[in-house]
């Protein structure tokens, strides 16, 4: 059974600078130590990302994330799925997770749409003769017929997109987390598109999504996490979340 | 039970992100006995980096897919394609094996095959280091967007590097067909030797890969005492032409000795016990170290990207 635990999660991101990444910097800082030390340390900005967070979501959960730009939701979403390993606290999750981002990654512009649907395929954990059996669905679905046979980087960006969403959303992960609703391409694709997402989306057993848009957490979201500065401020019922989010001051909405 | 081991999932994915002792600590003080604290951090990372290192290789398709690519883009295009790797090694060892055959007196039957065995395997080794340093690196688009194994990425940089190689020993054949080289059970004995350097170049990789994403001076450092390595190692001179000192500083070169055990066998020869201690017990050792240093900095690695 999926799930997700987080106990007093906690993520500091440094930010180095080319001083604060050489080696010569922290050989001198030994060698010198002192004043300068602190000086030199100042150069390491540590961003506090996320700071005790602690929730479980289970099966059937559809969690809305929302929060201002830097509130800690993509750094929320990279813990779930094991980019980011907390700096303290602890992260439990059971289940294979799958993103829905970033659509473009692994694909190789030089490449065939072929190849990448094989490359796209075994990167999205799938094996060489399963990313092969997709062929025929993502061909159907993408519609692209001929061009499959060209190298990507002479698509327009609809078409890129068209193919991306088609291997992408062919696989089914039991855990899917989605930074943002994906755009579904130009007007004769939206239609399909959404449909397969929503297939997507129920077929899944946890969601979790971060979006600015009120409609997509309202139409999928059975319970909204509000994050501000990587704190939880609020953990509850759509409606209650997106109404104090709204008439809290600053809100933008 | 205060810290599981990280268990697998059919999907292998991990399912239990190990936690740190002080967290766990403070989210579950009950379970925590008193006498765990001293061992318990060293075989944290031990199995933080063994179970990294198991999902890695389970994660085969995707490392030998992302080498395999990274080879196929660079010579895209190109009529022969990756076969430019066997041309341009075979016109670096003929020029060589031509001009320092003259420069040092020997034979080109006997120098050419030399320096052919040894630049090949030399491209290996320098290899497996320097790309190594920029495994992480590299990857930074894949290690931000999918939680994959850590070691995945050393593993893609290493499984390039054998297939460079696998490319490039068509030339060993070759020269070895020319000049009609004898092949014995002896020369059997440059398999393992190959895995004892690949192995060795999996453990720089890790220590190397995760210093560089800190430091980004290293791989720069490396690549450039690399290449006054080069020098200081039997690839284009034979250790009989230096004095019988020079040669005893010889054997305390790692290189010298990854090179020589997979070398000796292509002449027939069983490659001496000092070679051959030498390169396993840096394996060995090497590897020692790596595995908790690995378990302590993989988390960390993807915070320095």
């Amino acid at each position: 059974m999926p799930s997700i635990e987080l106990v007093n999660v906690t993520v500091d991101i440094p930010v180095y600078n080319a001083r604060g990444r050489s080696l010569k910097t922290m050989v001198f800082e030994r060698a010198i130590g002192g004043a300068m030390q602190a000086r030199e340390r100042g150069d390491i900005v540590v961003i506090r990302a996320l700071e005790n967070v602690t929730a479980s979501f289970a099966s059937g959960d559809r969690i809305g994330l929302i929060g201002h730009n830097g509130a800690g939701k993509t750094t929320l979403l990279r813990v779930m799925s094991g980019v980011y390993q907390p700096t303290t606290g602890a992260a439990r999750i059971v289940g294979q997770t799958g993103t829905l981002t970033d659509l473009m990654a692994g694909m190789d512009p030089e490449a065939t749409g072929y190849e990448n649907i094989v490359y796209r395929g075994i990167l999205l954990g799938r094996s060489y003769a399963e990313a092969k059996a997709h062929i025929p669905e993502i061909e159907a679905f993408s519609e692209l017929g001929a061009y499959l046979d060209l190298p990507i980087r002479t698509y327009s960006s609809g078409m890129l997109l068209r193919l991306a969403f088609a291997i992408t959303t062919g696989v089914r992960p039991p855990i899917l987390l989605m930074d943002e609703m994906i755009s579904a391409g130009d007007a004769g694709f939206v239609e399909k598109a959404s449909q397969r997402l929503h297939d997507v989306i129920s077929s899944a057993s946890i969601l979790v999504i971060s979006s600015h848009v009120q409609n997509v957490i309202q139409e999928f979201c059975n319970r909204v996490l509000w994050l501000e500065h990587g704190k939880v401020v609020m953990d509850g019922k759509p409606d209650e979340v997106l109404a104090a989010y709204h008439g809290h001051p600053g809100s933008n909405g | 039970m205060a810290q599981r081991p990280p268990t697998l999932a059919p999907g292998g994915k991990m399912l239990h992100i190990e936690p740190r002792a002080r967290a766990l600590r403070r989210a579950n003080p009950i379970r925590k006995a008193p006498f765990e604290r001293s061992y318990r951090p060293m075989s944290g990372y031990v199995s933080k980096a063994v179970a990294d290192i198991v999902l890695g290789l389970r994660a085969w398709r995707i490392w030998v897919m992302l080498a395999s690519t990274d080879i196929r883009k660079r010579y895209r295009r190109s009529r022969i394609g990756q076969f430019w790797i066997t041309a341009s090694m075979g016109m670096l060892v003929l020029g060589l094996g031509l001009l320092y055959s003259n420069i040092f007196g020997m034979a080109i039957s006997e120098y050419l095959p030399y320096v052919a065995i040894n630049i090949v395997l030399w491209g290996l080794v320098s290899g497996l280091v320097n790309d190594g340093c920029t495994a992480f690196v590299d990857a930074e688009a894949y290690m931000k967007n999918l939680g994959l194994p850590k070691c995945s990425f050393v593993l893609r940089s290493a499984f390039r590097n054998m297939l460079v190689t696998g490319h490039n020993v068509l030339i060993i054949v070759a020269v070895m067909l020319y000049f009609a080289m004898p092949v014995s059970l002896t020369s059997l004995l440059f398999i393992p030797a190959m895995i004892v350097i690949v192995l060795n170049g999996v453990w720089m990789g890790l220590l190397l890969g995760t210093m560089s994403a800190r430091f980004r001076d290293i791989p720069q450092t490396v690549a450039s005492i690399m290449q006054v390595v080069f020098f200081l190692t039997p690839v284009m001179f034979h250790p009989r032409q230096l004095s019988a000192n020079a040669q005893g500083v010889l054997d305390y070169n790692p290189f010298a000795a990854l090179l020589a055990i997979a070398r000796e066998p292509l002449f027939g020869n069983v490659p001496r016990t000092h070679d051959i201690v030498f390169a396993c017990g840096m394996l060995v050792i090497g590897w020692l170290i790596v595995i908790p240093f690995f378990g302590k900095f993989r988390d960390r690695v993807v915070y320095w990207l």
